[in-house]
Parts: structure tokens; sequence; C-alpha cells
């Protein structure tokens, strides 16, 4: 069985600037896993060519075994961007049946579910998506992303915006998703969320994946996470 | 791709419901006036006073100053080029570099959707607009004609300029496509879009106006768009088409080319 996410030594330079420098990894199903570093360490790249988005200039990634330049790889995959942007003149209700139709065959399952977890009601979802605040249109994404119920589920810092409680709702759904047998890579800079829901870790500084292990491992390591994630950030470089 | 094309109906609904009536308004209201004026009395005094570069054009453009000339003119006239040009420059900047610059394309790419598709529908729904416009505007003078019982162009004509008029407006959409798909913002893109537009046209007038500049109007893309000789003598030039249709098939593939292989954002 493929897994469910395989990047392989992928590059990426954007003229000088190395944005990617051999990034591997592999996410399993039922694994959340945790893609963590700074701003600019290459995170977004790393899933924008996930996405097919970008063109690596070596190395591939698969979707359950799918090349990711191929449209078909995105099939059974949900999305949310680190910066999100929807279309401001669209209600969020119609926002959500516009990302649902690009999945005819894959009907919003888990929607009205989604909807309750993150306290979005009827009314909200009449109203423009201009008219919704940042952690609303958070929700909103976040529920276009997962209503079709992916095999992998790519999330760019997913709690952007989102208060304490439905930060908790949010960690929730997602254990739920991996339960389920869903793959869910989780890229964020924030330590403390990333230890909450994910199993293994894979710590990106400078474009090069610099430890790669279970969070228990890394616990092992130091009392504090911070500890480990800035020991990798501050000392060890790149192919030093 | 069937859902991309209905969300640019419904983003760009007003705006081409809009336009069609200002222009099929424009051309009905051409011919109350030719219904109204004894137009070529009026012209034969205008040409008496006007500078010569004024009596050149009239004369050009409305030779005798027969209803069918004057009409004619009305679809040479800078009002109905900047309806249509505001369409054929509008959809494409924001095809790719206007969604680029929102950001939006970032989650649709991420949807199982090629970037062919997605280019494709940006395509189908560009052209569909700017044939109800130009068909709007048609109408317009058709309905006129009628209203006024002024004797009509018949539907052999009408239809040549809508494919003359039509394969213009493509060129410029597929030039302006072509910026959009090298392009950040949506913004310089209409602009070089409109460059594009305003050069050609003016290029064309002058090329027209002096003879010692005719050379140039066969350069321009509106040197090859004719109003006159197909409405007031049924004359369809082959080539002017063929050199359109071409000059639209190649911005295209440019266009295309480009889009396919960016990175995106």
């Amino acid at each position: 069985m493929p897994a469910a996410l395989e990047v392989r030594d992928l590059r990426k330079s954007f003229g000088a600037v190395a944005a990617l420098r051999g990034v591997t990894f592999a996410v399993e199903p039922g694994e959340v896993f945790g893609y963590l570093g700074p701003n600019g360490a290459g995170k977004t790249t790393t899933l924008r060519v996930i996405l097919g988005l970008v063109r690596p200039d070596a190395g591939n990634a698969t979707i359950n075994g799918v090349e990711c330049a191929r449209p078909e790889s995105r099939a059974d995959i949900g999305f949310l961007p680190g910066d999100l942007r929807l279309y401001a003149d669209m209600t969020a209700a119609a926002t959500l049946d516009f990302f649902a139709a690009f999945r005819p065959s894959r009907p919003p399952v888990l929607r009205e579910k989604l909807l309750e977890a993150l306290a979005l009601d009827s009314a909200t979802l009449e109203r423009r998506i201009k008219f919704l605040s940042h952690g609303t249109r958070q929700k909103v994404g976040l529920v276009a992303a997962m209503q079709h119920d992916p095999a992998l589920l790519l999330l760019d810092e997913p709690s952007n915006g989102l208060d304490p409680l439905v930060q908790r709702a949010f960690r929730s759904i997602v254990g739920d998703f991996a339960r389920r047998g869903r793959a869910v890579l989780f890229s964020s800079h924030v330590l403390s969320e990333v230890a909450a829901v994910c199993g293994r870790v894979a710590i990106l500084r400078e474009g090069a994946v610099v430890a790669l292990e279970k969070v228990e491992g890394l616990r092992e390591k130091a009392a504090e996470l911070e500890d480990i994630f800035l020991r990798y950030y501050l000392q060890e470089r790149p192919g030093a | 791709m069937r859902n991309l094309v209905r969300r640019q109906f419904e983003r760009n609904r007003a705006f081409l419901i809009a336009a069609a009536l200002v222009l099929g308004g424009f051309e009905f209201l051409c011919c109350a006036i030719v219904a109204s004026v004894e137009v070529s009395g009026a012209l034969a005094q205008i040409t008496q006073f006007a500078p010569p570069v004024v009596r050149a054009m009239i004369e050009q453009n409305m030779p005798g100053g027969s209803p069918s000339a004057v009409l004619a003119f009305a679809w040479n006239h800078p009002v109905a080029h900047a309806l249509l040009t505001a369409v054929a420059i509008t959809l494409p900047a924001r095809a790719i570099a206007g969604e680029s610059e929102t950001g939006v394309i970032e989650l649709l790419l991420a949807q199982p959707l090629s970037r062919a598709e997605y280019f494709a529908a940006h395509l189908v729904f560009g052209m569909a607009a700017l044939a109800f416009v130009l068909g709007a505007g048609l109408l317009g003078t058709a309905i006129g004609q009628q209203f006024y019982g002024i004797e009509g162009f018949g539907a052999g004509r009408l239809a040549a300029l809508f494919v003359n008029m039509f394969l213009l407006q493509l060129a410029i959409f597929a030039v302006t496509l072509a910026a959009s798909a090298y392009g950040q913002e949506a913004g310089r893109v209409a602009i070089a879009g409109v460059l594009v537009a305003v050069v050609s046209f003016l290029v064309n007038a002058i090329a027209t106006l002096w003879s010692k500049a005719q050379f140039a109007r066969a350069w321009s893309l509106h040197g090859h768009y004719e109003p006159r000789d197909i409405l007031t003598q049924g004359q369809v030039s082959v080539a002017s088409l063929a050199i359109l249709a071409a000059f639209a098939t190649i911005a295209l593939a440019a266009a295309y080319r480009r889009f396919s292989q960016r990175d995106l954002p």
C-alpha cells in the first residue's frame, strides 16, 4: 500500500534563493504528521509542490502513489492554505458548494458535523465572505477542505485566527480524522499545537529537514520541545 | 470546468449586461439619428468648413454620407470599440493575474482541476461574453433599422461583421490573456491590454487618414477590421479574418504555454 503522501528529495530555488534542499519524508494513512519550521523555512513551498502549483527543480512527490503534477492526485485531498483567500462576494454557503462541486463523486458528507463542531450557524453561512471575521473565514476554509472526508488533509497554519475553544474542537476533529485512517500533514510554526496533535514531526530549516522523529522521541531529548526546536533552529545548519 | 464558468458568469453578469445594453442602445441611437437627420447634407456642410483631417476622416469613413455608410461608421466608432475592448481586456486580466493577485488561484488549483481546464474555462467564458455583447450591439442595429424604416443590412452582412469584430476583439483578449499568464497584477495587465488596443486603433486611424502612413495599416489589428466594406458593399476580406484568427491563436498558445509552466500564485 503506497504512503498517503511521499516526498522524495525535493529541490526548488527561486533565483539565487534555495527554498527546498532535498526534502524527503512520507505520511502514512492514519497519521498526523507535523511539519514544523520558522517562517520562510520552506513549509509553504513544499505544500505548493505537493499541490502541483510550483514545479520542483528536482525530486518528486506522490499522493497515494499518483504523481503530484497530475490533477487526479488531488481528487481525494483537502487543503487549507496558510493565507486563505476566498471569493469575497460569495456567501459562506455558496463557497462550500462551490468547492464541493469540484468533486461530484465525493459528496460533502462531513459538512454538517464540521459546521456544528466549528460553531458555524446558518445565519453566518448566509453572509458574504467579505463580511466575515478572519477567524470565521478560517472556519469556512477548514470546512471546505474537510467536508468531503479526504484521504489526505494538507493544513498550512490551520489554527490561524481560531479562538482557543474552537482550536480544541479543531484538534479533536483532526484526531478523529486520523483514527479513521485518514492522513494529515499539519504545517505550523507553533510547537505546542504540533505537539498536541501530531505523532511524528519533521523540523524544517532553510529548506532542509533537520530532524524527523516521533514527538515522544523529541520529548526524551529535552523536557521542553521548544528547546529541541531552538537547538535545531539555531545550531544545526543544513549540510553542516 | 462548468463550475468555473458558472462562477465567471455570476461574477461578471452585471458588467456584461451593462456593456450589452449600452452597445445595443448606442447602435439603436445611431439608427435614430440617421432616420431623423438629413445626414448627407449635414456632412456636406461639415466637410465644407472642417479642417483637412476631419474632412479626410469623414470622407474615408462615411463616403457619400448614405445611411448605411453612417451606420457602418457606428461600428467603427470609439464607443463601440471601447465597450467591446473593455470586455476583451477585463476578463483575461482577471483570469490569471487577477486570481494570482487575490490569492484565490492557490485554492482553485488545489482542486482536482488541470491548468488546461482552468484556462479553457476562462477562454470559453471570454468568447461567450464577447459574442453576447457584440450580438446585443448587432441586435441594436437590426432593431433600429426595422424601427425607423431604414433599409436593413441583411443577416449575411451582419453575420460577417460579427465574425470580423469578434476576431478583432478575440485577438485583443488573447494578447491580454498572454500578459495575464506572465503577470501577477490585474491592473498592470489591463494597462498592457489597453496600450495594445489603443496603439492598434491609432495606427489604423493615422494610416487611414495619411497616405504616407498607409503601409502601417497592415500592422495594426484594427487595420484588419473593415465594417464599411462589409456593411455597405458586402465585401469580406478572408485574408483579414485569417490574420486576426492566426494572431489570436498564436497569442492564446503563448498564454497557455506560459500558464501551464509557471509557478503559482
